[in-house]
């Protein structure tokens, strides 16, 4: 091996060496037929000019070897100067004087607002009665539907079968140990961070039961749908579906489990290609999975699921930006059930519609759930849908879970100060200067977080140990578990 | 950040070496016989042979890459012209002057006549002003160059006799050619600025200046343009690149001495050493220019600002 | 209680892409009195935003025409009649105003503590060190952390909620009279929204400056408001102290609105719903614009849109409640 080197390196000497010697001979070469080159050349033109006849060789003419200087003189071409006279400077003037300085408003006393704010209560004054006609009717006149044309007023509402006996119905999607981690944008000269969007979730759902998950934006909320749903692979952990894994040691979701979930996303429009119409947009998922025979049948069945959601299967022809907000939800939730799934994972389903129009779709929601006999993850960053729609809930939390159980329970006795936390911040309607627990502070990053809770920046309740041991989520009552060293009562 | 405009200056010589490479393989390349080519059907057989010896011409390619490259690093040695055998590089440098002028006073005068109009344009959209500078600006895209030259030319050479005809003279005569070159050339820069603005010009910040009680003028230069601005740097960037190389009819018609003319010569007498200098000039002008645009980027911009800086954000 | 700014009959128009003239705002009124909580309610596209755009004349100008109508601050003059000078001294002088996005509400090209000091040096005498200690304190006052960090970074280094408090620092600089904040806590999470409110409500009680907030939320509103406009459609449709909307709605939207939040129905099985969608500006019905979807429409709601009736404090504008009560 180093006699491989050495070779190569006399190598590179010797053609070192070789480039020198032979740049300088030829450097000395040319000046030395310069000369020649120079008579040659005169008489060139001389022949050009003067029609002589050529000559035998160029070897015979006797020019003079011109000077060395000239070679290195560039040809004199008549330059006058290009640039315009520069002008005189101005003279400077004079600074004009300072004004002098107006006095600065006073600053008004810092007020000394302790770390746990809870504002005075308001007495709100008592108001005159006019004489105001009585238009509250105890059965209130909007129907309970979730039909969007007002002529169908008179349907009447569905009950809502109560989630078939919890106890005996079998898993249908669990999740074990999930994590998903995601590489953070590097810098020049720093370390790979990573963030950790979904860091060991456990949770469960049952056949026909709805999971609703809450948490604020940066939760992983959004992630763990993806996870769940077979739209991204996790770092670590396994989604079991139907009681087998959902993806196959090669890496790839069978399409058979792809069939059985369906996902409706946060952008009605987004989430739609804008060059297909809604009637091939719903039947995309039966084509792919070739649940149809022909073209024909294929339409049938888009046209089914579009009228089970409420739209009208004369208007399957249009494109998205043809409809509203709302109905481009419900074509999205068609979208999700043409198919025939067992599972639908809503990421923030009716977050971008308008009041009015969410309360259409989760009616629509709850509607099919119990036609069908679905079951749904519902995830949403308000606590109120959740409350509505799900039968269980789990709050996260910075990518854990911190809270979970049935929503009765879970809403009125909170034992995790983040779910307090979160109830708390959620205003309440006509209640006007209620007393409320203010948190403070913001959720500390996701790629530097500290040992120990994930919430004990902003815990009120915060003690020692939450810095140092993070707190493993424990079932302390039936299908209630909390993530907290210290629950609340 | 200057560490790292040290890093892409010094990036320059490896991308340098490759450029050079690539013109001379292309060069030297080409069939045929550089001495027959040079000296014409007529000359002899031992005219050539003279000539390519003389030149180094009969040596193989990679001896006379080296010796080029060699000579290039060490002595700022570009070789002998075939015709005057005289140095390349000063020759080509001689020439660089009136050349750098007209496409500086051109890219000036495209950006300061076409920026602000396209800039009214984007304030006053969908209005007759908008329409009357969109308008214009396809008149001038339009209008061939060396044709607003000569119109020029004829009304105020030689109908008015107030410019000079030709040459460059005095500072005069590169007046007319930079105007030549700077109204079609701004029918760029008015649909460039007007595109720019109007995207910034409904961002919300605009109209958080506006709710903060600033003048109308400081509200669209102080916060839109600055915004917008960056686009058209590297427009004005690459124009300036381009008229230096490619301003060769102009000069043709204001019978200028400059670079282009130089290159164009060179070609049709197959003068290979000087359309080799004129070639790695104008590649090295390209790079330098967009290494500059790119400092100039991050420099304006705070997010490309803080990627480069150490622990940024 | 003086009244701060009045709104009387505004009217403000878009010309559409067809050259069609769309009515965003049709004979707006409301009054926002000193010290107070205006709180301006409503669904996309019914121009709460055209409206609140309107107090400072913010509204770009060919497409938007000022059609009718009047804006008395202070009982003295009408904004939308003041020349340029006077509206510049106006806007961030005596109306401080903060919006929905604070990531695009804020110049990516300079950093915060630029911008603060333009607001500050754009209405008071104050040199840059001066302005700087008026930024610190104003940030102090926000409630932001790392105050001279804050001050040195771009926009695009903080968070939403830090975004929006110094938005609202910003806002506060030369101490106004009136804060108008448009949808300040769509953007924000839960918990960072009560925080901003709660600031919000903080600085008020110890300035005694008045808040016109804008939102879709109506929860927000009953909490954080002393009265309410609810506004459909371009139109307002009732407007009365907080407490009293919540707990006896008139207008049948408003009742509508009450009723299909999913908090008030938490035990039955579905939501009472307002059939229908919101109509586009260019196709909104002839007369009262909420009839094809009102329970209680009856013949004339169709063709006439229904005059103000007042009872007390409260407004409502109703066919069910016009002929009786005082007008």
């Amino acid at each position: 091996m180093t006699n491989f080197f050495k070779r190569l390196e006399e190598k590179l000497e010797n053609f070192g060496q070789g480039l020198e010697s032979g740049a300088k001979k030829l450097e000395d070469k040319l000046k030395g037929v310069e000369a020649r080159l120079d008579g040659f050349s005169k008489n060139l033109d001389k022949r050009l000019n003067g029609l002589d006849k050529p000559d035998a060789h160029i070897n015979s003419s006797q020019a003079n070897p011109a000077p060395q200087e000239n070679l290195s003189q560039p040809a004199p071409e008549s330059r006058d100067n290009l640039t315009p006279p520069i002008p005189p400077v101005p003279p400077i003037p004079p600074v004009p004087p300072i004004p002098p300085k107006p006095p600065v408003p006073p600053k008004p006393p810092k007020p000394d607002i302790p770390h746990f704010f809870i504002p005075d209560p308001q007495i709100p004054p008592t108001p005159p009665k006019p004489a105001i006609p009585d238009l509250f009717i105890p059965d209130s006149p909007f129907p309970a539907t979730h039909q969007a044309a007002p002529t169908d007023r008179q349907a009447a509402p569905k009950n809502h079968q109560a989630a078939p006996d919890n106890q005996q119905a079998p898993v249908l999607l669990e999740c074990k140990g999930l994590k998903k981690y995601f590489q953070a944008p590097r810098r020049r000269g720093s370390a790979i961070e990573m963030i950790r969007a979904v860091d060991g979730v456990d949770l469960s759902a049952k056949k026909g039961e709805t999971l609703g998950i809450v948490g604020e934006s940066g939760c992983g909320k959004s992630t763990l749908a993806r996870l769940a749903a077979g739209l991204a692979r996790p770092t670590a952990g396994k989604v079991v579906f139907g009681g087998e894994d959902l993806i196959t040691p090669s890496g790839a979701v069978p399409r058979e489990k792809r069939r059985k979930i369906g996902f409706v996303f946060q952008d009605p429009y987004g989430s739609m290609d804008p060059r297909m119409r809604a009637a091939d947009i719903i039947g995309e998922p039966i084509l792919s999975h070739k649940l149809a025979d022909s073209a024909s049948a294929r339409l049938e069945m888009a046209a089914e699921a579009a009228e089970a959601c409420g739209i009208s299967s004369s208007e399957l022809f249009k494109f998205p930006h043809q409809f509203s907000g709302g109905q481009r939800q419900r074509i999205c939730i068609a979208r999700a059930l043409s198919a025939n799934p067992d599972l639908v994972v809503c990421d923030e389903a009716v977050s971008a519609l308008d009041v009015s129009i969410q309360a259409q779709i989760i009616n629509l929601l709850c509607d099919l759930r119990d036609e069908r006999g679905l079951t749904y993850v519902f995830i949403s960053h308000d606590l109120e849908v959740v409350r509505f729609i799900s039968d269980r809930a789990a709050v996260m939390y910075l990518g854990k879970v911190m809270e979970t159980g049935p929503k009765e329970e879970l809403f009125e006795n909170p034992r995790h100060p983040y779910t307090l936390a979160l109830m708390e911040s959620a205003p309440v309607f006509g209640a006007k200067g209620r007393k409320r627990i203010i948190s403070t502070g913001e959720p500390p990053s996701a790629m530097n977080l500290p040992p120990g809770c994930r919430f004990q920046s902003r815990c009120p309740y915060a003690k020692p140990l939450c810095g140092e041991v993070e707190p493993p989520l424990k079932e302390f009552a039936a299908g209630r578990s909390v993530s907290c060293h210290f629950p609340l009562e | 950040m200057a560490r790292h405009a040290l890093n892409r200056t010094l990036l320059l010589i490896p991308s340098l070496f490759l450029v050079i490479f690539l013109i001379f393989a292309i060069l030297n390349l080409i069939p045929g016989d550089p001495g027959r080519m040079h000296l014409g059907i007529e000359a002899t057989q031992e005219a050539v042979d003279m000539f390519n010896r003389q030149f180094g011409l009969d040596k193989p390619f990679l001896t006379r890459f080296t010796t080029y490259v060699t000579g290039i690093a060490t002595r700022f040695d570009f070789g002998l012209s075939y015709r005057t055998r005289e140095a390349v590089m000063p020759a080509v440098l001689s020439r660089v002057p009136p050349t750098f002028a007209i496409a500086l006073f051109g890219v000036s005068g495209a950006v300061l006549f076409g920026v602000p109009l396209g800039v009214l344009a984007a304030i006053k959209r969908s209005t007759l002003t908008d329409t009357n500078v969109t308008a214009l600006a396809l008149l001038l895209s339009a209008i061939p160059n060396f044709w607003l030259g000569l119109m020029l030319l004829q009304l105020f050479s030689v109908v008015l006799s107030i410019l000079p005809t030709y040459g460059a003279s005095s500072w005069k005569s590169f007046i007319l050619p930079s105007v030549a070159l700077a109204l079609p050339g701004s029918s760029g820069f008015i649909r460039l600025a007007r595109a720019t603005m109007l995207d910034v010009v409904h961002q919300e910040y605009i109209t958080t200046a506006r709710a903060k009680g600033a003048p109308e003028y400081s509200v669209i230069w102080r916060h839109a343009f600055r915004n917008a601005a960056l686009p058209l740097i590297n427009g004005a960037g690459l124009m300036f690149a381009g008229l230096l190389g490619g301003a060769v009819i102009i000069e043709a018609v204001f019978s200028l001495p400059g670079l282009g003319r130089l290159m164009v010569t060179a070609i049709q007498q197959r003068d290979i050493p000087i359309v080799m200098g004129c070639a790695i000039f104008l590649s090295f002008v390209f790079m330098a220019i967009i290494l500059i645009i790119d400092l100039i980027y991050a420099a304006l911009d705070p997010r490309i600002k803080l990627r480069y800086q150490k622990g940024g954000k | 209680m003086d009244s701060l700014l009045e709104a009387r009959n505004l009217q403000v128009h878009f010309r559409g892409p067809n050259k069609e003239i769309l009515k965003a705002a049709e004979g707006v009124s409301f009054e926002a009195r000193k010290g107070e909580t205006l709180g301006i309610v409503g669904e996309s596209g019914c121009g709460k935003s055209v409206c609140c755009m309107s107090i400072l004349k913010l509204l770009p100008s060919p497409p938007a025409i000022y059609a009718g109508g009047e804006m008395i601050f202070d009982g003295r003059f009408d904004i939308l009649k003041l020349n340029k000078k006077s509206l510049q001294e106006l806007r961030g002088g005596r109306i401080g105003m903060i919006f929905q996005e604070p990531m695009a509400a804020l110049n990516p090209a300079y950093t915060i503590g630029q911008q603060m000091r333009e607001a500050i040096q754009l209405h008071l005498p104050a040199t840059k060190a001066e302005a700087r200690e008026m930024s610190c304190d104003l940030l102090a006052k926000a409630r932001v952390p790392d105050v001279s960090r804050v001050l040195d970074s771009y926009s695009f280094s903080l968070s939403g909620g830090m975004r929006q408090r110094v938005m609202i620092a910003m806002a506060l600089s030369c101490q106004p009279d009136l804060l108008v904040a448009d949808e300040p806590t769509t953007a924000l999470d839960a918990t960072i929204q009560s925080q901003i409110i709660d600031l919000i409500s903080s600085i008020q009680e110890e300035t005694g400056m008045s808040v016109i907030l804008v939102t879709h939320d109506l929860s927000l509103v009953s909490e954080t408001a002393d009265s309410m406009l609810v506004m459909y459609a371009g139109f307002a449709c009732e407007s009365a102290p907080a407490n009293e909307i919540s707990e006896h709605p008139l207008h049948p939207y408003t009742k509508g609105l009450v009723e299909s939040r999913p908090s008030s129905r938490v035990t039955a099985s579905r939501l009472p719903v307002i059939p229908g969608s919101v109509p586009s500006l260019a196709s909104k019905p002839p007369g009262c614009p909420f009839h094809p979807r009102c329970a209680y429409a009856k013949a004339i709601c169709a063709s006439q849109f229904p005059p103000e009736t007042a009872y007390g404090n409260r407004k409502v504008s109703c066919w069910l409640y016009a002929g009786e009560g005082s007008s």
